[in-house]
């Protein structure tokens, strides 16, 4: 069964003016790694933000596994928020919490694990990035690749069927631990 | 509404600092948007707010017109006090409570200038 369903997505952000994302159906397989490719500007954020609940479609429909989690018809749209959608997100700027150390950042999306766990979880996680001795820093004492990480890591964390990637390759970094490992290990 | 501007701007001004990014990344970790303010919205604008408390207090503070205008019958404010004496040439009475603004307004100025250093610094 199909994990990521879309079906005639259309979102269009101006009314007049071609829409971002016109007609798009696509199936996504579970364990299936799909990369959208393009020129600036054609859509790709747009799709992920409509699969993440970011965005409501005009028309079609967007569906999680069995789940209908967005449907546009007759100019009636239902949609799912994304806190309900149980999809991990990796930002292009990372959108990583200031206020917050790496353990905290990775720790915000498991809120629903008793603390032990959560504990195990954290360490674990990190260590799948490569971060385990930096838990206590915060994000501006990282580098770009690590903040990278920090960010795979924090959508890893609470085990998402699914992950999404806004440009995961714009910080390409020659270290050690790469983006990919995890991301292709990060399941339990 | 004249002190509402000092204390919005100041406000204002951090919440813009807060990317739409952090709100959707709290909300694709599933936590709702009253989570996201409590959790990313406050702590992050903690600074700002307490910095806008102190500019609004000691504004209110040294305020001359409008609480001679609306004050209640024989309530007296330090710039009244100061305001009394001087028009009746009386300086070197004036001069303790001009004083005690200053002694007043020195200590929260000095708290929100080391707020904003703080602030920037992230």
């Amino acid at each position: 069964m199909s994990l990521v369903v879309l079906s005639q997505v259309t979102k269009r952000f101006h009314p007049g003016r071609p829409p971002a994302v016109d007609g798009l159906s696509l199936a996504i397989a579970r364990g299936e790694i799909l990369a959208l490719l393009g020129p600036s500007g054609s859509g790709k954020t747009t799709t992920l933000r409509l699969i993440a609940g970011f965005e409501s479609p005009d028309e079609g429909q967007v569906l999680l596994g069995d789940r209908l989690v967005a449907e546009a018809r007759n100019g009636r749209v239902t949609a799912v928020p994304p806190e309900e959608r149980q999809v991990g997100v990796v930002f292009q700027d990372y959108a990583l919490f200031p206020h917050l150390t790496l353990e905290a950042n990775v720790a915000f999306g498991l809120h629903a694990l008793r603390r032990a766990a959560r504990r195990d979880r954290i360490q674990e996680i990190l260590h799948l990035v490569g971060l385990v001795d930096l838990g206590r820093r915060y994000p501006h004492e990282l580098s770009g690749g690590q903040q990278q990480r920090v960010a795979v890591a924090r959508a890893l964390a609470p085990a998402p069927a699914l992950v999404l990637l806004d440009e995961p390759f714009s910080n390409l970094d020659a270290e050690r631990y790469g983006t990919r490992r995890p991301v292709r290990g990060g399941w339990p | 509404m004249r002190f509402l501007t000092i204390g919005f701007q100041t406000v204002d001004a951090s919440l813009g600092r807060i990317p739409s990014s952090f709100d959707e990344a709290a909300r694709s970790l599933g936590v709702s948007v009253g989570g996201t303010l409590r959790r990313i919205h406050l702590p992050l604008m903690r600074g700002s707010v307490l910095t806008a408390l102190i500019l609004v207090w000691v504004e209110v503070m040294k305020e001359l017109p409008a609480t001679l205008l609306l004050r209640p019958l024989g309530l007296k404010t330090l710039a009244i006090e100061v305001w009394e004496r001087t028009s009746e040439s009386m300086w070197a009475d004036a001069a303790i409570p001009a004083l005690a603004i200053v002694a007043v307004g020195f200590f929260p100025l000095f708290l929100a200038s080391r707020l904003m250093s703080a602030a920037w610094r992230r």
